[in-house]
């Protein structure tokens, strides 16, 4: 019998396209999300700013983690 | 969790208190119409809809229904209740107040209402709603049996929050910014590439920074030439440094950016359209629900308002959808045309109010453009970017343009060295910008990576939904066709199954076979009956997926469109697909009750009428008439003459139904004497062409039922002494009525085939000639009498 989320990490995988960009990081956090806050309720608008804030922050994170890699 | 009983106490039709004694079991409820059956389902859905019964919702019941829920004549002191006890004994109790709010109390609470109501309860005419539902409502019904509520939830959050990321991310501002950027760009460096650009700072650099060649990065040396461009300015003659500014002033294409406000101003010219954005994003759904809207003719465009014929409305949202982007194209082309001319006057005003321009403006004050100086410093550049209509322009253009001309006249004659400081500075100032916009490109390249990856997984998500969803309905399609081949053997409508509509998300259709031809929705082929018994197969299919067996069914007069053949077959339904559940019939239909006393086993079926209505309050009642012969065979010690007259009224109620199914020929007989046959005269009739009609099987070929029409002969010859009072003692001794009673009981078994348990009327064989059993051992030809 197949796990409630076994779906999400599949579908994260499908959907990364510029991984350059999308860093592990982000994709962890996105699927952190979807196994609780996103499958739970529909999130009211000021939930979802706080969810679209962290996102931002971590690609801008991400990406200078990236640059000083570099 | 089985019922036990259900109570109510002047609840909707009910009185002082009337109870559905289930114990347990599954029961059929016969009742004429308005004998108060519905009050059990009223108040069952009551439960489970939050005090809430759909067929009361109308003006006149109250917000709370509180003017049709209790019954009308209550006295005072009283309000409704209802209570229901379980299988273990656990009890849910609902009080009903004046207004209409109620109470629950008892362990149950909080289970019952969760139970799904579409899955629960069958109403006649709730019975084809599921047919004749949208695809989206389709798919809502069977939502909380896909198991993919959590999925739906993050499908609709992600789009929420595609949006989310994009207004925090400011995108469209960044990207305004960044067009307004690019047309300083282009004007400033033309067609040159960032290498091309990176050089001319370089140089540049070279020759006001001569002693700062360690610095690398493009953006300080930038910020160095500035500096240094700024400081030999400070220091140069009072009139260098007048032409430096002059020259910027004259620099500026005050015309050319007018024009290009104006060029896109016309574009959006005629196209007064407001809530564009929004609109944009009603049409976007509207898109998708548009295969929802088949069975409409027209529907007015949630964009333009107009009504437009359903199979063009895709093709019409499309174009709208496309006009509409254009329009959101040409508003954003003039967002960005007036900030660069904002940018422009900004720069005008500042360069204008610098004090090495102060006697210049002095001299030209009293002249004829004093008046445009006066204009330039009351000129507020951002309020510009709000309202910039014609007249703004025009004003801008009839007091700057003088400036910008006195400007260039004056600077005509300017040193050499005034015009390339100038030019030196313009350049190395957008170059800076165009520096600085990278980063602003990055974050919006980062922002809408990140709103492309949520909107894919969106997608990503839909698609699995759509997967899994496909694998639960093709599970339940596999028992509604089980339950549609019972009702409907040997007929040439098949493959009734649930499917998802291609291109539709949230939709769920129903397909079948029409005499080979596949059909999308059986709306196009199936007369009501048949809509009707797919409605209740389908019910049925679903309530089997509940993830406990434990639950009731309730099916409230749902058979009233099927024929009596298939009203026959719902038995047999109920026997192999739902033997495990605890099902409640509720049927005006004294005939399928009969049926399915006959059919039914009695060991887990509970048969019971109520009395027609007579006044509110005596509210609902149960008949406590006789209804078996074990119900006759008890009255046999204290009143053997009441349990001889009870086989007796058995058999007249009996009888008459066989009689018209076996369609025994009856002389008509004037006034209302037809109804009023007795058991006696429907026997003889049928005793006598059974000897002709009423045949067993007997190796290939058919004899006649010996037995049985010996059993029918016994019967009628006792009823007739029976019903002849005159030759009859009004004492009627017990061995007598045990005769009596065990002689129409038998003559009524004749009837039952004892291989396969069916009546002799079960099935029509395909023939129009006969009806016979289920194995066919018995069978009975018309037309022999």
């Amino acid at each position: 019998m197949p796990k409630e989320d076994d779906w999400i990490a599949a579908r994260i995988t499908e959907a990364k396209t510029d991984t350059s960009l999308l860093t592990s990081s982000v994709l962890t956090r996105m699927d952190a999300l979807l196994r609780n806050q996103l499958t739970r309720k529909q999130l009211t608008k000021t939930e979802l700013t706080a969810v679209a804030k962290q996102l931002i922050a971590a690609m801008a994170q991400s990406s200078q983690e990236a640059g000083s890699q570099q | 969790m089985r019922i036990k009983t259900l109570e109510l106490s002047w609840f909707r039709g009910a009185a002082d208190s009337i109870t559905l004694p289930l114990n347990g079991k599954s029961m059929v409820v016969y009742g004429s119409n308005g004998s108060g059956k519905s009050s059990f389902v009223d108040a069952v859905e009551y439960v489970l809809e939050d005090g809430k019964i759909t067929h009361l919702a109308h003006e006149y019941s109250g917000r709370k229904q509180e003017r049709a829920v209790p019954n009308t004549h209550r006295p005072h002191d009283r309000q409704p209740e209802l209570s229901i006890t379980f299988g273990d004994n656990s009890e849910l109790k609902i009080e009903i107040a004046e207004g209409g709010s109620y109470t629950s109390s008892g362990a149950e609470a909080a289970a019952m209402p969760t139970w799904e109501y579409r899955r629960t309860v069958l109403r006649q005419h709730e019975v084809a709603d599921f047919i004749q539902s949208t695809k989206g409502d389709k798919y809502s019904a069977l939502l909380p049996l896909l198991g993919l509520r959590p999925m739906e939830v993050a499908a609709e959050n992600l789009r929420q929050l595609a949006k989310s990321v994009e207004q925090e991310s400011r995108l469209a501002t960044t990207q305004l910014k960044l067009k307004e950027v690019a047309t300083r760009r282009r004007e400033t460096f033309g067609t040159d590439n960032e290498e091309q650009i990176r050089k001319k700072i370089d140089g540049l650099h070279v020759t006001y920074c001569p002693h700062e060649a360690s610095t690398t990065d493009a953006l300080s040396r930038c910020r160095q030439v500035q500096t240094a461009i700024d400081t030999r300015i400070a220091e140069s003659s009072a009139d260098l440094r007048r032409y430096v500014v002059l020259q910027d002033a004259a620099s500026l294409d005050l015309e050319a950016h007018i024009d290009a406000v104006r060029a896109a101003s016309g574009r959006l010219a005629g196209t007064v359209e407001p809530l564009i954005t929004e609109k944009l994003e009603i049409l976007q759904s509207t898109v998708a629900y548009v295969d929802n809207l088949k069975d409409e003719k027209e529907v007015d465009c949630p964009a333009c308002g107009r009504p437009i014929p359903v199979d063009a409305l895709e093709t019409h949202l499309n174009t709208e959808r496309q006009r509409l982007s254009g329009i959101i194209d040409a508003f954003n082309t003039r967002k960005t045309a007036i900030g660069t001319l904002c940018n422009t006057v900004r720069t005008l005003q500042t360069s204008l109010a610098k004090p090495d321009l102060k006697s210049w403006r002095e001299k030209l004050a009293d002249g004829p453009i004093g008046q445009s100086f006066i204009y330039l410093d009351g000129i507020n550049a951002e309020t510009l970017r709000g309202s910039c209509g014609e007249e703004q322009l025009e004003a801008i253009e009839h007091h700057l343009r003088p400036l910008i001309d006195a400007a260039v006249s004056s600077s005509k004659n300017a040193p050499p060295d005034a015009q390339r400081l100038s030019t030196d500075r313009h350049e190395v100032d957008v170059a800076g910008t165009v520096i600085e916009a990278d980063e602003l490109d990055v974050a919006a390249k980062r922002a809408q990576c990140l709103t492309s990856f949520i909107n894919r997984l969106e997608q990503k998500t839909r698609d699995e939904i759509r997967t899994q969803a496909k694998a639960v309905i093709d599970d339940i399609s596999k028992d509604i066709q089980a339950m549609w081949a019972i009702l409907h053997p040997d007929q040439e409508i098949d493959g009734v199954h649930l499917y998802l509509p291609d291109g539709a998300d949230k939709a769920i259709d129903i397909g079948l076979r029409f005499y080979g031809v596949e059909q999308d929705s059986p709306r196009l082929t199936l007369s009501e009956g048949y809509r009707n018994s797919l409605g209740l197969c389908i019910f049925l299919a679903m309530a089997m997926r509940e993830a406990t067996n434990d639950r009731p069914v309730f099916l409230d007069d749902v058979v009233v469109s099927l024929d009596r053949n298939h009203r026959g077959m719902i038995a047999e339904v109920l026997e192999k697909k739902l033997n495990a559940r605890q099902v409640i019939i509720l049927t005006h239909d004294r005939d399928w009750y009969t049926d399915l006393r006959a059919q039914l086993d009695s060991k887990t079926w509970v048969f019971k009428t109520l009395l027609p209505y007579e006044t509110p309050d005596l509210g609902i009642r149960w008949s406590d008439k006789t209804t078996t012969f074990g119900d006759a065979r008890a009255h046999l010690k204290e009143r053997p003459d009441s349990a001889g007259n009870d086989a007796r009224k058995i058999m007249d109620v009996e009888l008459a139904t066989i009689a018209e199914r076996l369609q025994i020929r009856f002389p008509y007989l004037r006034g209302d004497k037809n109804d009023k046959r007795m058991a006696h005269d429907f026997l003889e009739r049928i005793g006598s062409d059974a000897k002709k009609c009423f045949q067993k099987r007997s190796g290939t070929s058919y004899d006649s039922f010996m037995s049985g029409i010996e059993a029918l002969e016994g019967a009628a010859k006792l009823l007739v002494s029976w019903g002849n009072r005159a030759s009859h003692s009004p004492d009627v001794v017990r061995p007598e009525a045990v005769k009596l009673i065990d002689t129409c009981e038998r003559a009524l078994e004749c009837f039952k085939c004892s291989s396969c348990g069916k009546q002799v009327w079960y099935a029509n064989a395909a023939s129009p000639e006969l009806v016979q059993c289920a194995s066919g051992e018995i069978r009975w030809r018309y037309g022999k009498g």
